[in-house]
């Protein structure tokens, strides 16, 4: 059966968004989705502050609208988004190596919903671990060093790539980053 | 000018330099004809290094200045090859620019356009921005633009002290008030006083403009 690569990261409000649409196109067109794991770069969002330059100023207003607009396309799919997670993104790799250890659809919600709703910490054992086993995950995480070269070898196989952010698609070495490629990514598979 | 008011029911923000403003140029003149309504296209001249740093390369492709970090690179990369397959989809030819442009000329030439012959718009959209993604236009030059808009079918009379005076008056405004109202790139769309950036918000600025009626659309690039 063909799969759509998808790399995502929990920190990302852009691939909680591509989670269903992705799964229904998936669906649709009778193939499996393989989650990977991408460790993106998030930033607190930026304040306003006296001798602003002109680029900070651009920073800041372009993560002002793309909270506004991820936040009104989160409501359409009636997900929530909470403000904590953008004023300070926490770190999710423990997270990130879950999913490297049980890819599956039911793992990728019950994290993103963690971090975005019930604003757990996806960087801790005991939570990740609650997770795998809240989704029958076969195994828990292994310890530190371990999960530090899991994690390590998923994300450097990413990078090798190319993937510089999340929701990231992967089609026959072409990369889509963002869920607004799927109309294209559905025809390229269909014609596959 | 305010930047979020218009008497159209939507404004278009574009930048002759943007390859995102490019591949978004057909399927917007798509909807304005579905809609049958004409748009209030404006520039929008980005000042690029100011956020993303600046580059340029030789005539051989050489990069002989450079201040951009590995992340801004990797960003900007993936853009032009993502801008490129788009703008292929369409049959269209997108190069890489070699330097920062500075757009200013050519999208005055916009609302030049759009005062002299608003229907013509379409054809000057298509004029200015086919040679020069194919690196055959040098924008910087009042002359050149003035050719564009004459090839269009346009006139010209008074376009250079347009340039040179209100013109270039009312552009300088206009970017001024952008920032203030949020609006930062291009494409951007602006219904009822919400804008949004990128062409994959055109199916949710379609639904909005035709009533809000039934679901909401995702957001999607159109094919």
């Amino acid at each position: 059966m063909t799969r759509l690569q998808i790399y995502i990261d929990f920190r990302s409000a852009n691939s909680y968004l591509a989670i269903g649409p992705t799964t229904e196109v998936a669906q649709s067109i009778g193939v499996e989705v393989a989650w990977l794991p991408f460790a993106s770069k998030q930033k607190p969002a930026p304040v306003e502050h006296d001798n602003e330059t002109k680029g900070e100023r651009h920073h800041r207003i372009r993560a002002e609208y793309r909270m506004r607009i991820e936040r009104q396309y989160a409501r359409r799919q009636n997900l929530t988004l909470n403000n904590a997670a953008y004023e300070m993104p926490g770190a999710t790799n423990l997270a990130l190596t879950g999913l490297a250890l049980h890819p599956t659809l039911d793992y990728v919600n019950a994290a993103f919903d963690a971090y975005w709703v019930r604003q757990l910490d996806l960087d801790d054992v005991d939570v990740v671990n609650e997770l795998l086993v809240q989704t029958q995950a076969k195994e828990q995480l292994p310890n530190a060093p371990a999960c530090a070269q899991l994690l390590d070898n998923v994300l450097h196989q990413a990078s090798a790539r190319g993937v510089i952010d999340a929701p990231t698609y992967l089609i026959d070495d072409e990369l889509y980053l963002g869920r607004e490629h799927l109309p294209w990514i559905r025809e390229l598979i269909l014609i596959a | 000018m305010r930047a979020l008011e218009s008497n159209s029911p939507l404004i278009v923000y574009v930048d002759v330099k943007s390859p995102y403003a490019y591949i978004a140029i057909e399927p917007t003149l798509a909807l304005e004809r579905e809609l049958s309504v004409l748009f209030d296209w404006r520039p929008l001249t980005l000042d690029i290094p100011s956020y993303l740093g600046s580059a340029r390369k030789n005539d051989r492709g050489k990069l002989v200045e450079n201040n951009r970090s590995p992340q801004q690179w990797g960003a900007v990369k993936y853009a032009y090859r993502d801008a490129h397959r788009y703008a292929k989809r369409q049959g269209r030819l997108l190069l890489g620019t070699q330097k920062i442009w500075d757009s200013s000329i050519a999208n005055i030439g916009i609302t030049w356009v759009s005062e002299q012959a608003r229907d013509l718009l379409p054809v000057y959209l298509d004029r200015i921005y086919t040679p020069f993604w194919r690196r055959e236009l040098d924008i910087e030059k009042v002359e050149v633009v003035a050719e564009i808009i004459q090839a269009s079918g346009v006139t010209t009379d008074g376009f250079a002290a347009f340039v040179e005076g209100i013109g270039r008056e009312r552009h300088d405004q206009l970017q001024s008030a952008l920032h203030p109202v949020g609006i930062f790139g291009v494409p951007t769309y602006v219904v009822n006083g919400e804008f949004f950036f990128g062409r994959e918000n055109l199916p949710l600025v379609r639904w909005r403009l035709l009533g809000s009626n039934g679901n909401m659309p995702d957001a999607a690039y159109p094919l």
